[in-house]
């Protein structure tokens, strides 16, 4: 058996120990997590990978240890000579486990953790969006029971049963809609009899309907009771016919000045939208009636060339002061960052602090959802909102329905803007229009704060502070996690060469096989290389915040490079000096 | 004896850099200077012990004469033990009353940013010794309505590192990073702590009646002494029998790593007692005993244990020999 084959095996099973450890703890994470079905095997495959990286380092240098310790004799190296030159086929393999260490932390890591966060939150919404989704319906509450399905899709991804789940809750929410609507207009109406309850009638009582139908300015009822009237009767009534005339006169005229009403009220309308848009220049409130008016306006005439172009504008300029519902909810199928806090100081006279529960940076634009506003200034302004989007360098938070039932008549029903929860609207637009210091990029790497820089690659890191500092929170911090991931990157080499160079200066000076007594202590090797490794880390991490925290970042950033380099020069010569000796 | 004085003085040089090494980590991880006082004799005792293992290591490698440092390290060790006694007690995180360190050991929050963890994030506006005020705090962890909540005031409560807040829920510290203290990580805060319990239950016995006997029966002045002589014999035998551990086999990284964790085990003898204590295994047998009873059983059981392996194992001569180690006078 080579010395290689040695090494490798001990490495091989290291880290299939390791492997089994860290899949057992995903199991518990997906117990926890309890991932929706839809995108457990996402989870699973990702879980197992934090915690094995996490104890590569360990896993190899523990592999270091037992085979130059106790697997490795100066006979199998050739008796003489330097160490190192003799393992080149180990250290090239190290060297290789160190870059895929180094692309972990650096890169593939936080994309990992970033998506099982994602996973987690996603099934936490999905699940509670089914559940309450389950509820509504069994309340017949079809419209919110519809929103929270398609929030439940957008969570775990469309399928065809879950489609025609829609599909079949679109139907009975638009059927009870309809059936409100016609309530509704039942409601208001004056009923009259209807014209073909004329069984059993003589020709007299129909003649005296269709007078009083005639007289009520029911045309077509007196037209029809009129001729039923003229056809039953066995002799020519000329009454009757009379009636018929008239009512068909009236019927003719109705239509007529109907038409000219119509098409004044029309003119009209239109008018009224033109001066709605105008006045949307300094009223955003009168802009997005505007844009309703001109919707209504299209159903009517379609082919209107002014309301086509009207319309378009409108619609365009309505974008730059708010959002449609519908469009925030297609965001919520992308991909996006937890729990948002920021500080938005944009004058001395208040401090502003904004949170939302996700931010989402979709190709239709960024979102924000479950936005929380807190102004403190000589009184404080406290409001929520549920949508908000970045138009431009501001935050809108006031979203509209892209379509008005003809049936709404509270502004709630289509315009979901914030709601005061202490204070009261100023004179300014604090609640529909805020501008925002931070940018979204910046907001990105802020959101979920200090517990998720794990989430960020080493780009991310290094763009951190500048992020964290705009966004008024404590950065050294963020300083600490980039040159503690630095360290875990150059940590492994030193681990490494510090490992092969203990283990064969202190190796074993048995001959042949150790007697088994000392062979069942070998297992403490294990638990002291990550005791150490464990300690070292813990220690180190700890003392770069306490550092960071209270000198300067940069001077950290410094002597953290310089003992790292210092250490490692330190690791590798030690190991290199190390002789084969009998 | 001009080699045991020489060895001696390594074994000083280590356990100075040990402690030193020590008090660095904890006070850097929050074990303020207020608190450093009473923890001296432990720390003393700790680095000592720690130290204890390389000055050794390089005794047995060189070491002409050990017996006569051995009975010198011995000796200090006892004494060691006493002082970590009488002095025991701190290692709690109190304010620090040195104003040199005490920044890093105090920790500290800069008003007017925000400090987010994954269920709250904080914002002080202003601090003033632990008075803190106003608060904004916002809750991640419920879908709530208002997630913003403003107290006007709150106190740090810097003991167990709480923000109390009089007309909310108290927010503990501990899950936002970078406010305060840096928390202790588990290795160094299980480590102090077993460390810690093993010198309380030291103290508990050297002040308490003899154990296992009836103690009226025994002369006072017997009654006074015994306690504390026994419970410093037993410690000091098993810290300084970390020597056979060291020289348990013929590779010497293992030696090392047994011997640590010997020394590990020692500490850990109070947790394994409450442990026996919990499952009721040793109270069955002997209905009565105390706690710390039966850690000082349980060191006496491996320092027989101890002993026994050193009867089995190679003599030094040999054992020199087959490390192919030379006798020298350095």
């Amino acid at each position: 058996m080579t010395y290689r084959f040695r090494f490798f095996l001990v490495l091989t099973g290291a880290i299939l120990v390791l492997l089994a450890v860290s899949v057992y703890n995903a199991y518990h994470q997906v117990v926890q997590v309890s991932p929706v079905d839809q995108l457990r095997t996402a989870f699973w495959f990702r879980a197992w990978m934090p915690l094995f990286f996490d104890h590569f380092s360990i896993a190899v240098a523990v592999s270091a240890v037992v085979t130059f310790s106790l697997l490795l004799s100066p006979y199998d190296l050739g008796n003489t000579g330097r160490l190192m030159p003799s393992v080149r086929p180990i250290l090239l393999a190290l060297v290789a486990m160190g870059l895929v260490n180094g692309l972990w932390f650096a890169l593939v890591g936080p994309t990992v953790e970033l998506r099982l966060d994602q996973i987690e939150y996603r099934s936490r919404v999905a699940g509670s969006a089914r559940q309450r989704s389950e509820e509504l319906l069994s309340h017949d509450r079809y419209d919110e029971a519809l929103a929270a399905l398609r929030l439940y899709r957008s969570a775990v991804g469309s399928s065809p049963e879950l489609d025609e789940e829609i599909e079949e809750l679109q139907v009975r929410a638009g059927q009870e809609r309809r059936r409100t609507r016609e309530a509704a207009r039942r409601g208001g109406e004056t009923t009259f009899a209807r014209a073909f309850e004329v069984q059993g009638l003589s020709v007299p009582e129909m003649l005296r309907r269709a007078r009083v139908a005639l007289e009520a300015g029911s045309f077509y009822t007196a037209h029809y009771y009129a001729s039923v009237a003229a056809d039953q009767s066995e002799f020519r009534r000329e009454d009757a016919l009379e009636l018929r005339a008239e009512a068909l006169n009236a019927i003719e005229d109705g239509i007529r000045r109907r038409e000219e009403l119509e098409e004044r009220s029309f003119f009209q309308d239109k008018l009224q939208a033109y001066q709605l848009m105008q006045r949307g220049d300094t009223d955003s409130r009168a802009l997005v009636e505007a844009y309703y008016r001109f919707q209504e306006l299209g159903e009517r005439a379609p082919d209107d060339p002014d309301i086509r172009r009207y319309s378009q504008e409108v619609e365009q300029r309505v974008r730059e002061v708010s959002f449609f519902v519908d469009e925030a909810l297609d965001a919520q199928m992308f991909p996006g960052r937890q729990d948002v806090v920021f500080r938005n100081d944009r004058s001395g006279e208040f401090s502003e602090l904004i949170s939302a529960e996700q931010i989402i940076d979709s190709p239709q634009g960024t979102y924000l959802f479950g936005v929380e506003v807190l102004r403190r200034g000589d009184e404080i302004v406290h409001l929520s909102a549920p949508y908000g989007k970045r138009v431009g360098d501001m935050l809108v938070i006031r979203a509209i329905a892209r379509r008005r039932e003809a049936a709404s008549d509270s502004v709630d029903e289509y315009v979901v803007g914030p709601r005061y929860l202490r204070g009261t609207p100023g004179r300014d637009d604090l609640g529909e229009m805020i501008p925002l210091q931070p940018d979204v990029d910046q907001l990105m790497l802020v959101a979920g704060g200090l517990e998720t820089l794990n989430t960020l690659n080493l780009v991310g890191l290094v763009r951190a502070p500048a992020a964290y500092d705009a966004a008024g929170h404590i950065v050294a911090p963020v300083h600490a996690e980039l040159v503690y991931r630095i360290m875990r990157i150059v940590g492994f080499f030193v681990t490494v060469f510090s490992s092969i160079s203990i283990a064969w200066r202190y190796r074993s000076l048995y001959i042949g096989r150790p007697p088994i007594l000392v062979v069942l202590l070998v297992p403490l090797l294990p638990w002291a290389t990550w005791w150490v490794i464990s300690l070292v880390r813990s220690v180190a991490d700890s003392v770069l915040r306490a550092l960071v925290l209270h000198g300067a970042a940069a001077t950290t950033v410094v002597v953290a490079a310089g003992v790292m380099i210092v250490a490692l020069l330190l690791a590798i010569t030690s190991a290199a000096r190390q002789q084969i000796e009998p | 004896m001009k080699d045991a004085l020489l060895h001696l003085t390594l074994y000083v040089l280590f356990a100075v850099a040990c402690a030193v090494a020590i008090l660095s980590v904890l006070v850097v991880m929050g074990a303020s200077l207020g608190a450093i006082v009473p923890m001296l004799g432990t720390v003393a005792l700790s680095g000592w012990v720690v130290g204890m293992v390389p000055a050794t290591l390089r005794l047995l490698r060189r070491g002409r004469r050990p017996v006569t440092t051995a009975t010198m390290v011995a000796c200090i060790t006892a004494g060691m033990v006493v002082v970590a006694i009488l002095t025991q007690g701190g290692g709690e995180r109190v304010p620090a009353e040195s104003r040199l360190l005490s920044s890093m050991s105090e920790g500290t929050v800069v008003p007017g940013r925000v400090y987010q963890g994954r269920e709250y994030s904080v914002l002080v506006d202003r601090l003033s010794g632990n008075e803190v005020g106003p608060v904004i705090v916002a809750d991640h962890t419920e879908d709530i309505d208002a997630r913003f909540r403003v107290h006007p005031e709150g106190y740090w409560d810097r003991l167990h590192n709480e923000l109390v807040l009089p007309d909310g829920s108290d927010i503990n510290l501990n899950d936002l990073r970078g406010f305060g203290v840096p928390s202790m990580p588990a290795a160094v805060r299980n480590t102090a702590a077993d460390v810690r319990g093993l010198v309380e239950t030291a103290a508990v016995l050297w002040s308490s009646s003899v154990p296992f006997v009836e103690s009226g029966q025994l002369p006072l002045i017997l009654r006074s002494t015994i306690s504390p002589v026994l419970v410093v014999l037993v410690l000091t035998l098993l810290l300084t029998a970390v020597w056979t551990p060291l020289r348990l086999t013929r590779w010497p990284l293992l030696n090392v790593v047994v011997g640590l964790a010997y020394l590990r085990a020692v500490t850990a003898l109070p947790t394994i007692a409450v442990w026996l204590m919990r499952v009721e295994i040793v109270t069955r047998w002997m209905p009565g005993v105390t706690r710390a009873e039966l850690v000082l059983l349980g060191g006496i059981a491996m320092f027989l244990v101890l002993a026994l392996v050193a009867l089995l194992v190679p003599s030094l001569p040999n054992w020199r020999h087959n490390m192919h180690f030379r006798e020298s006078g350095s």
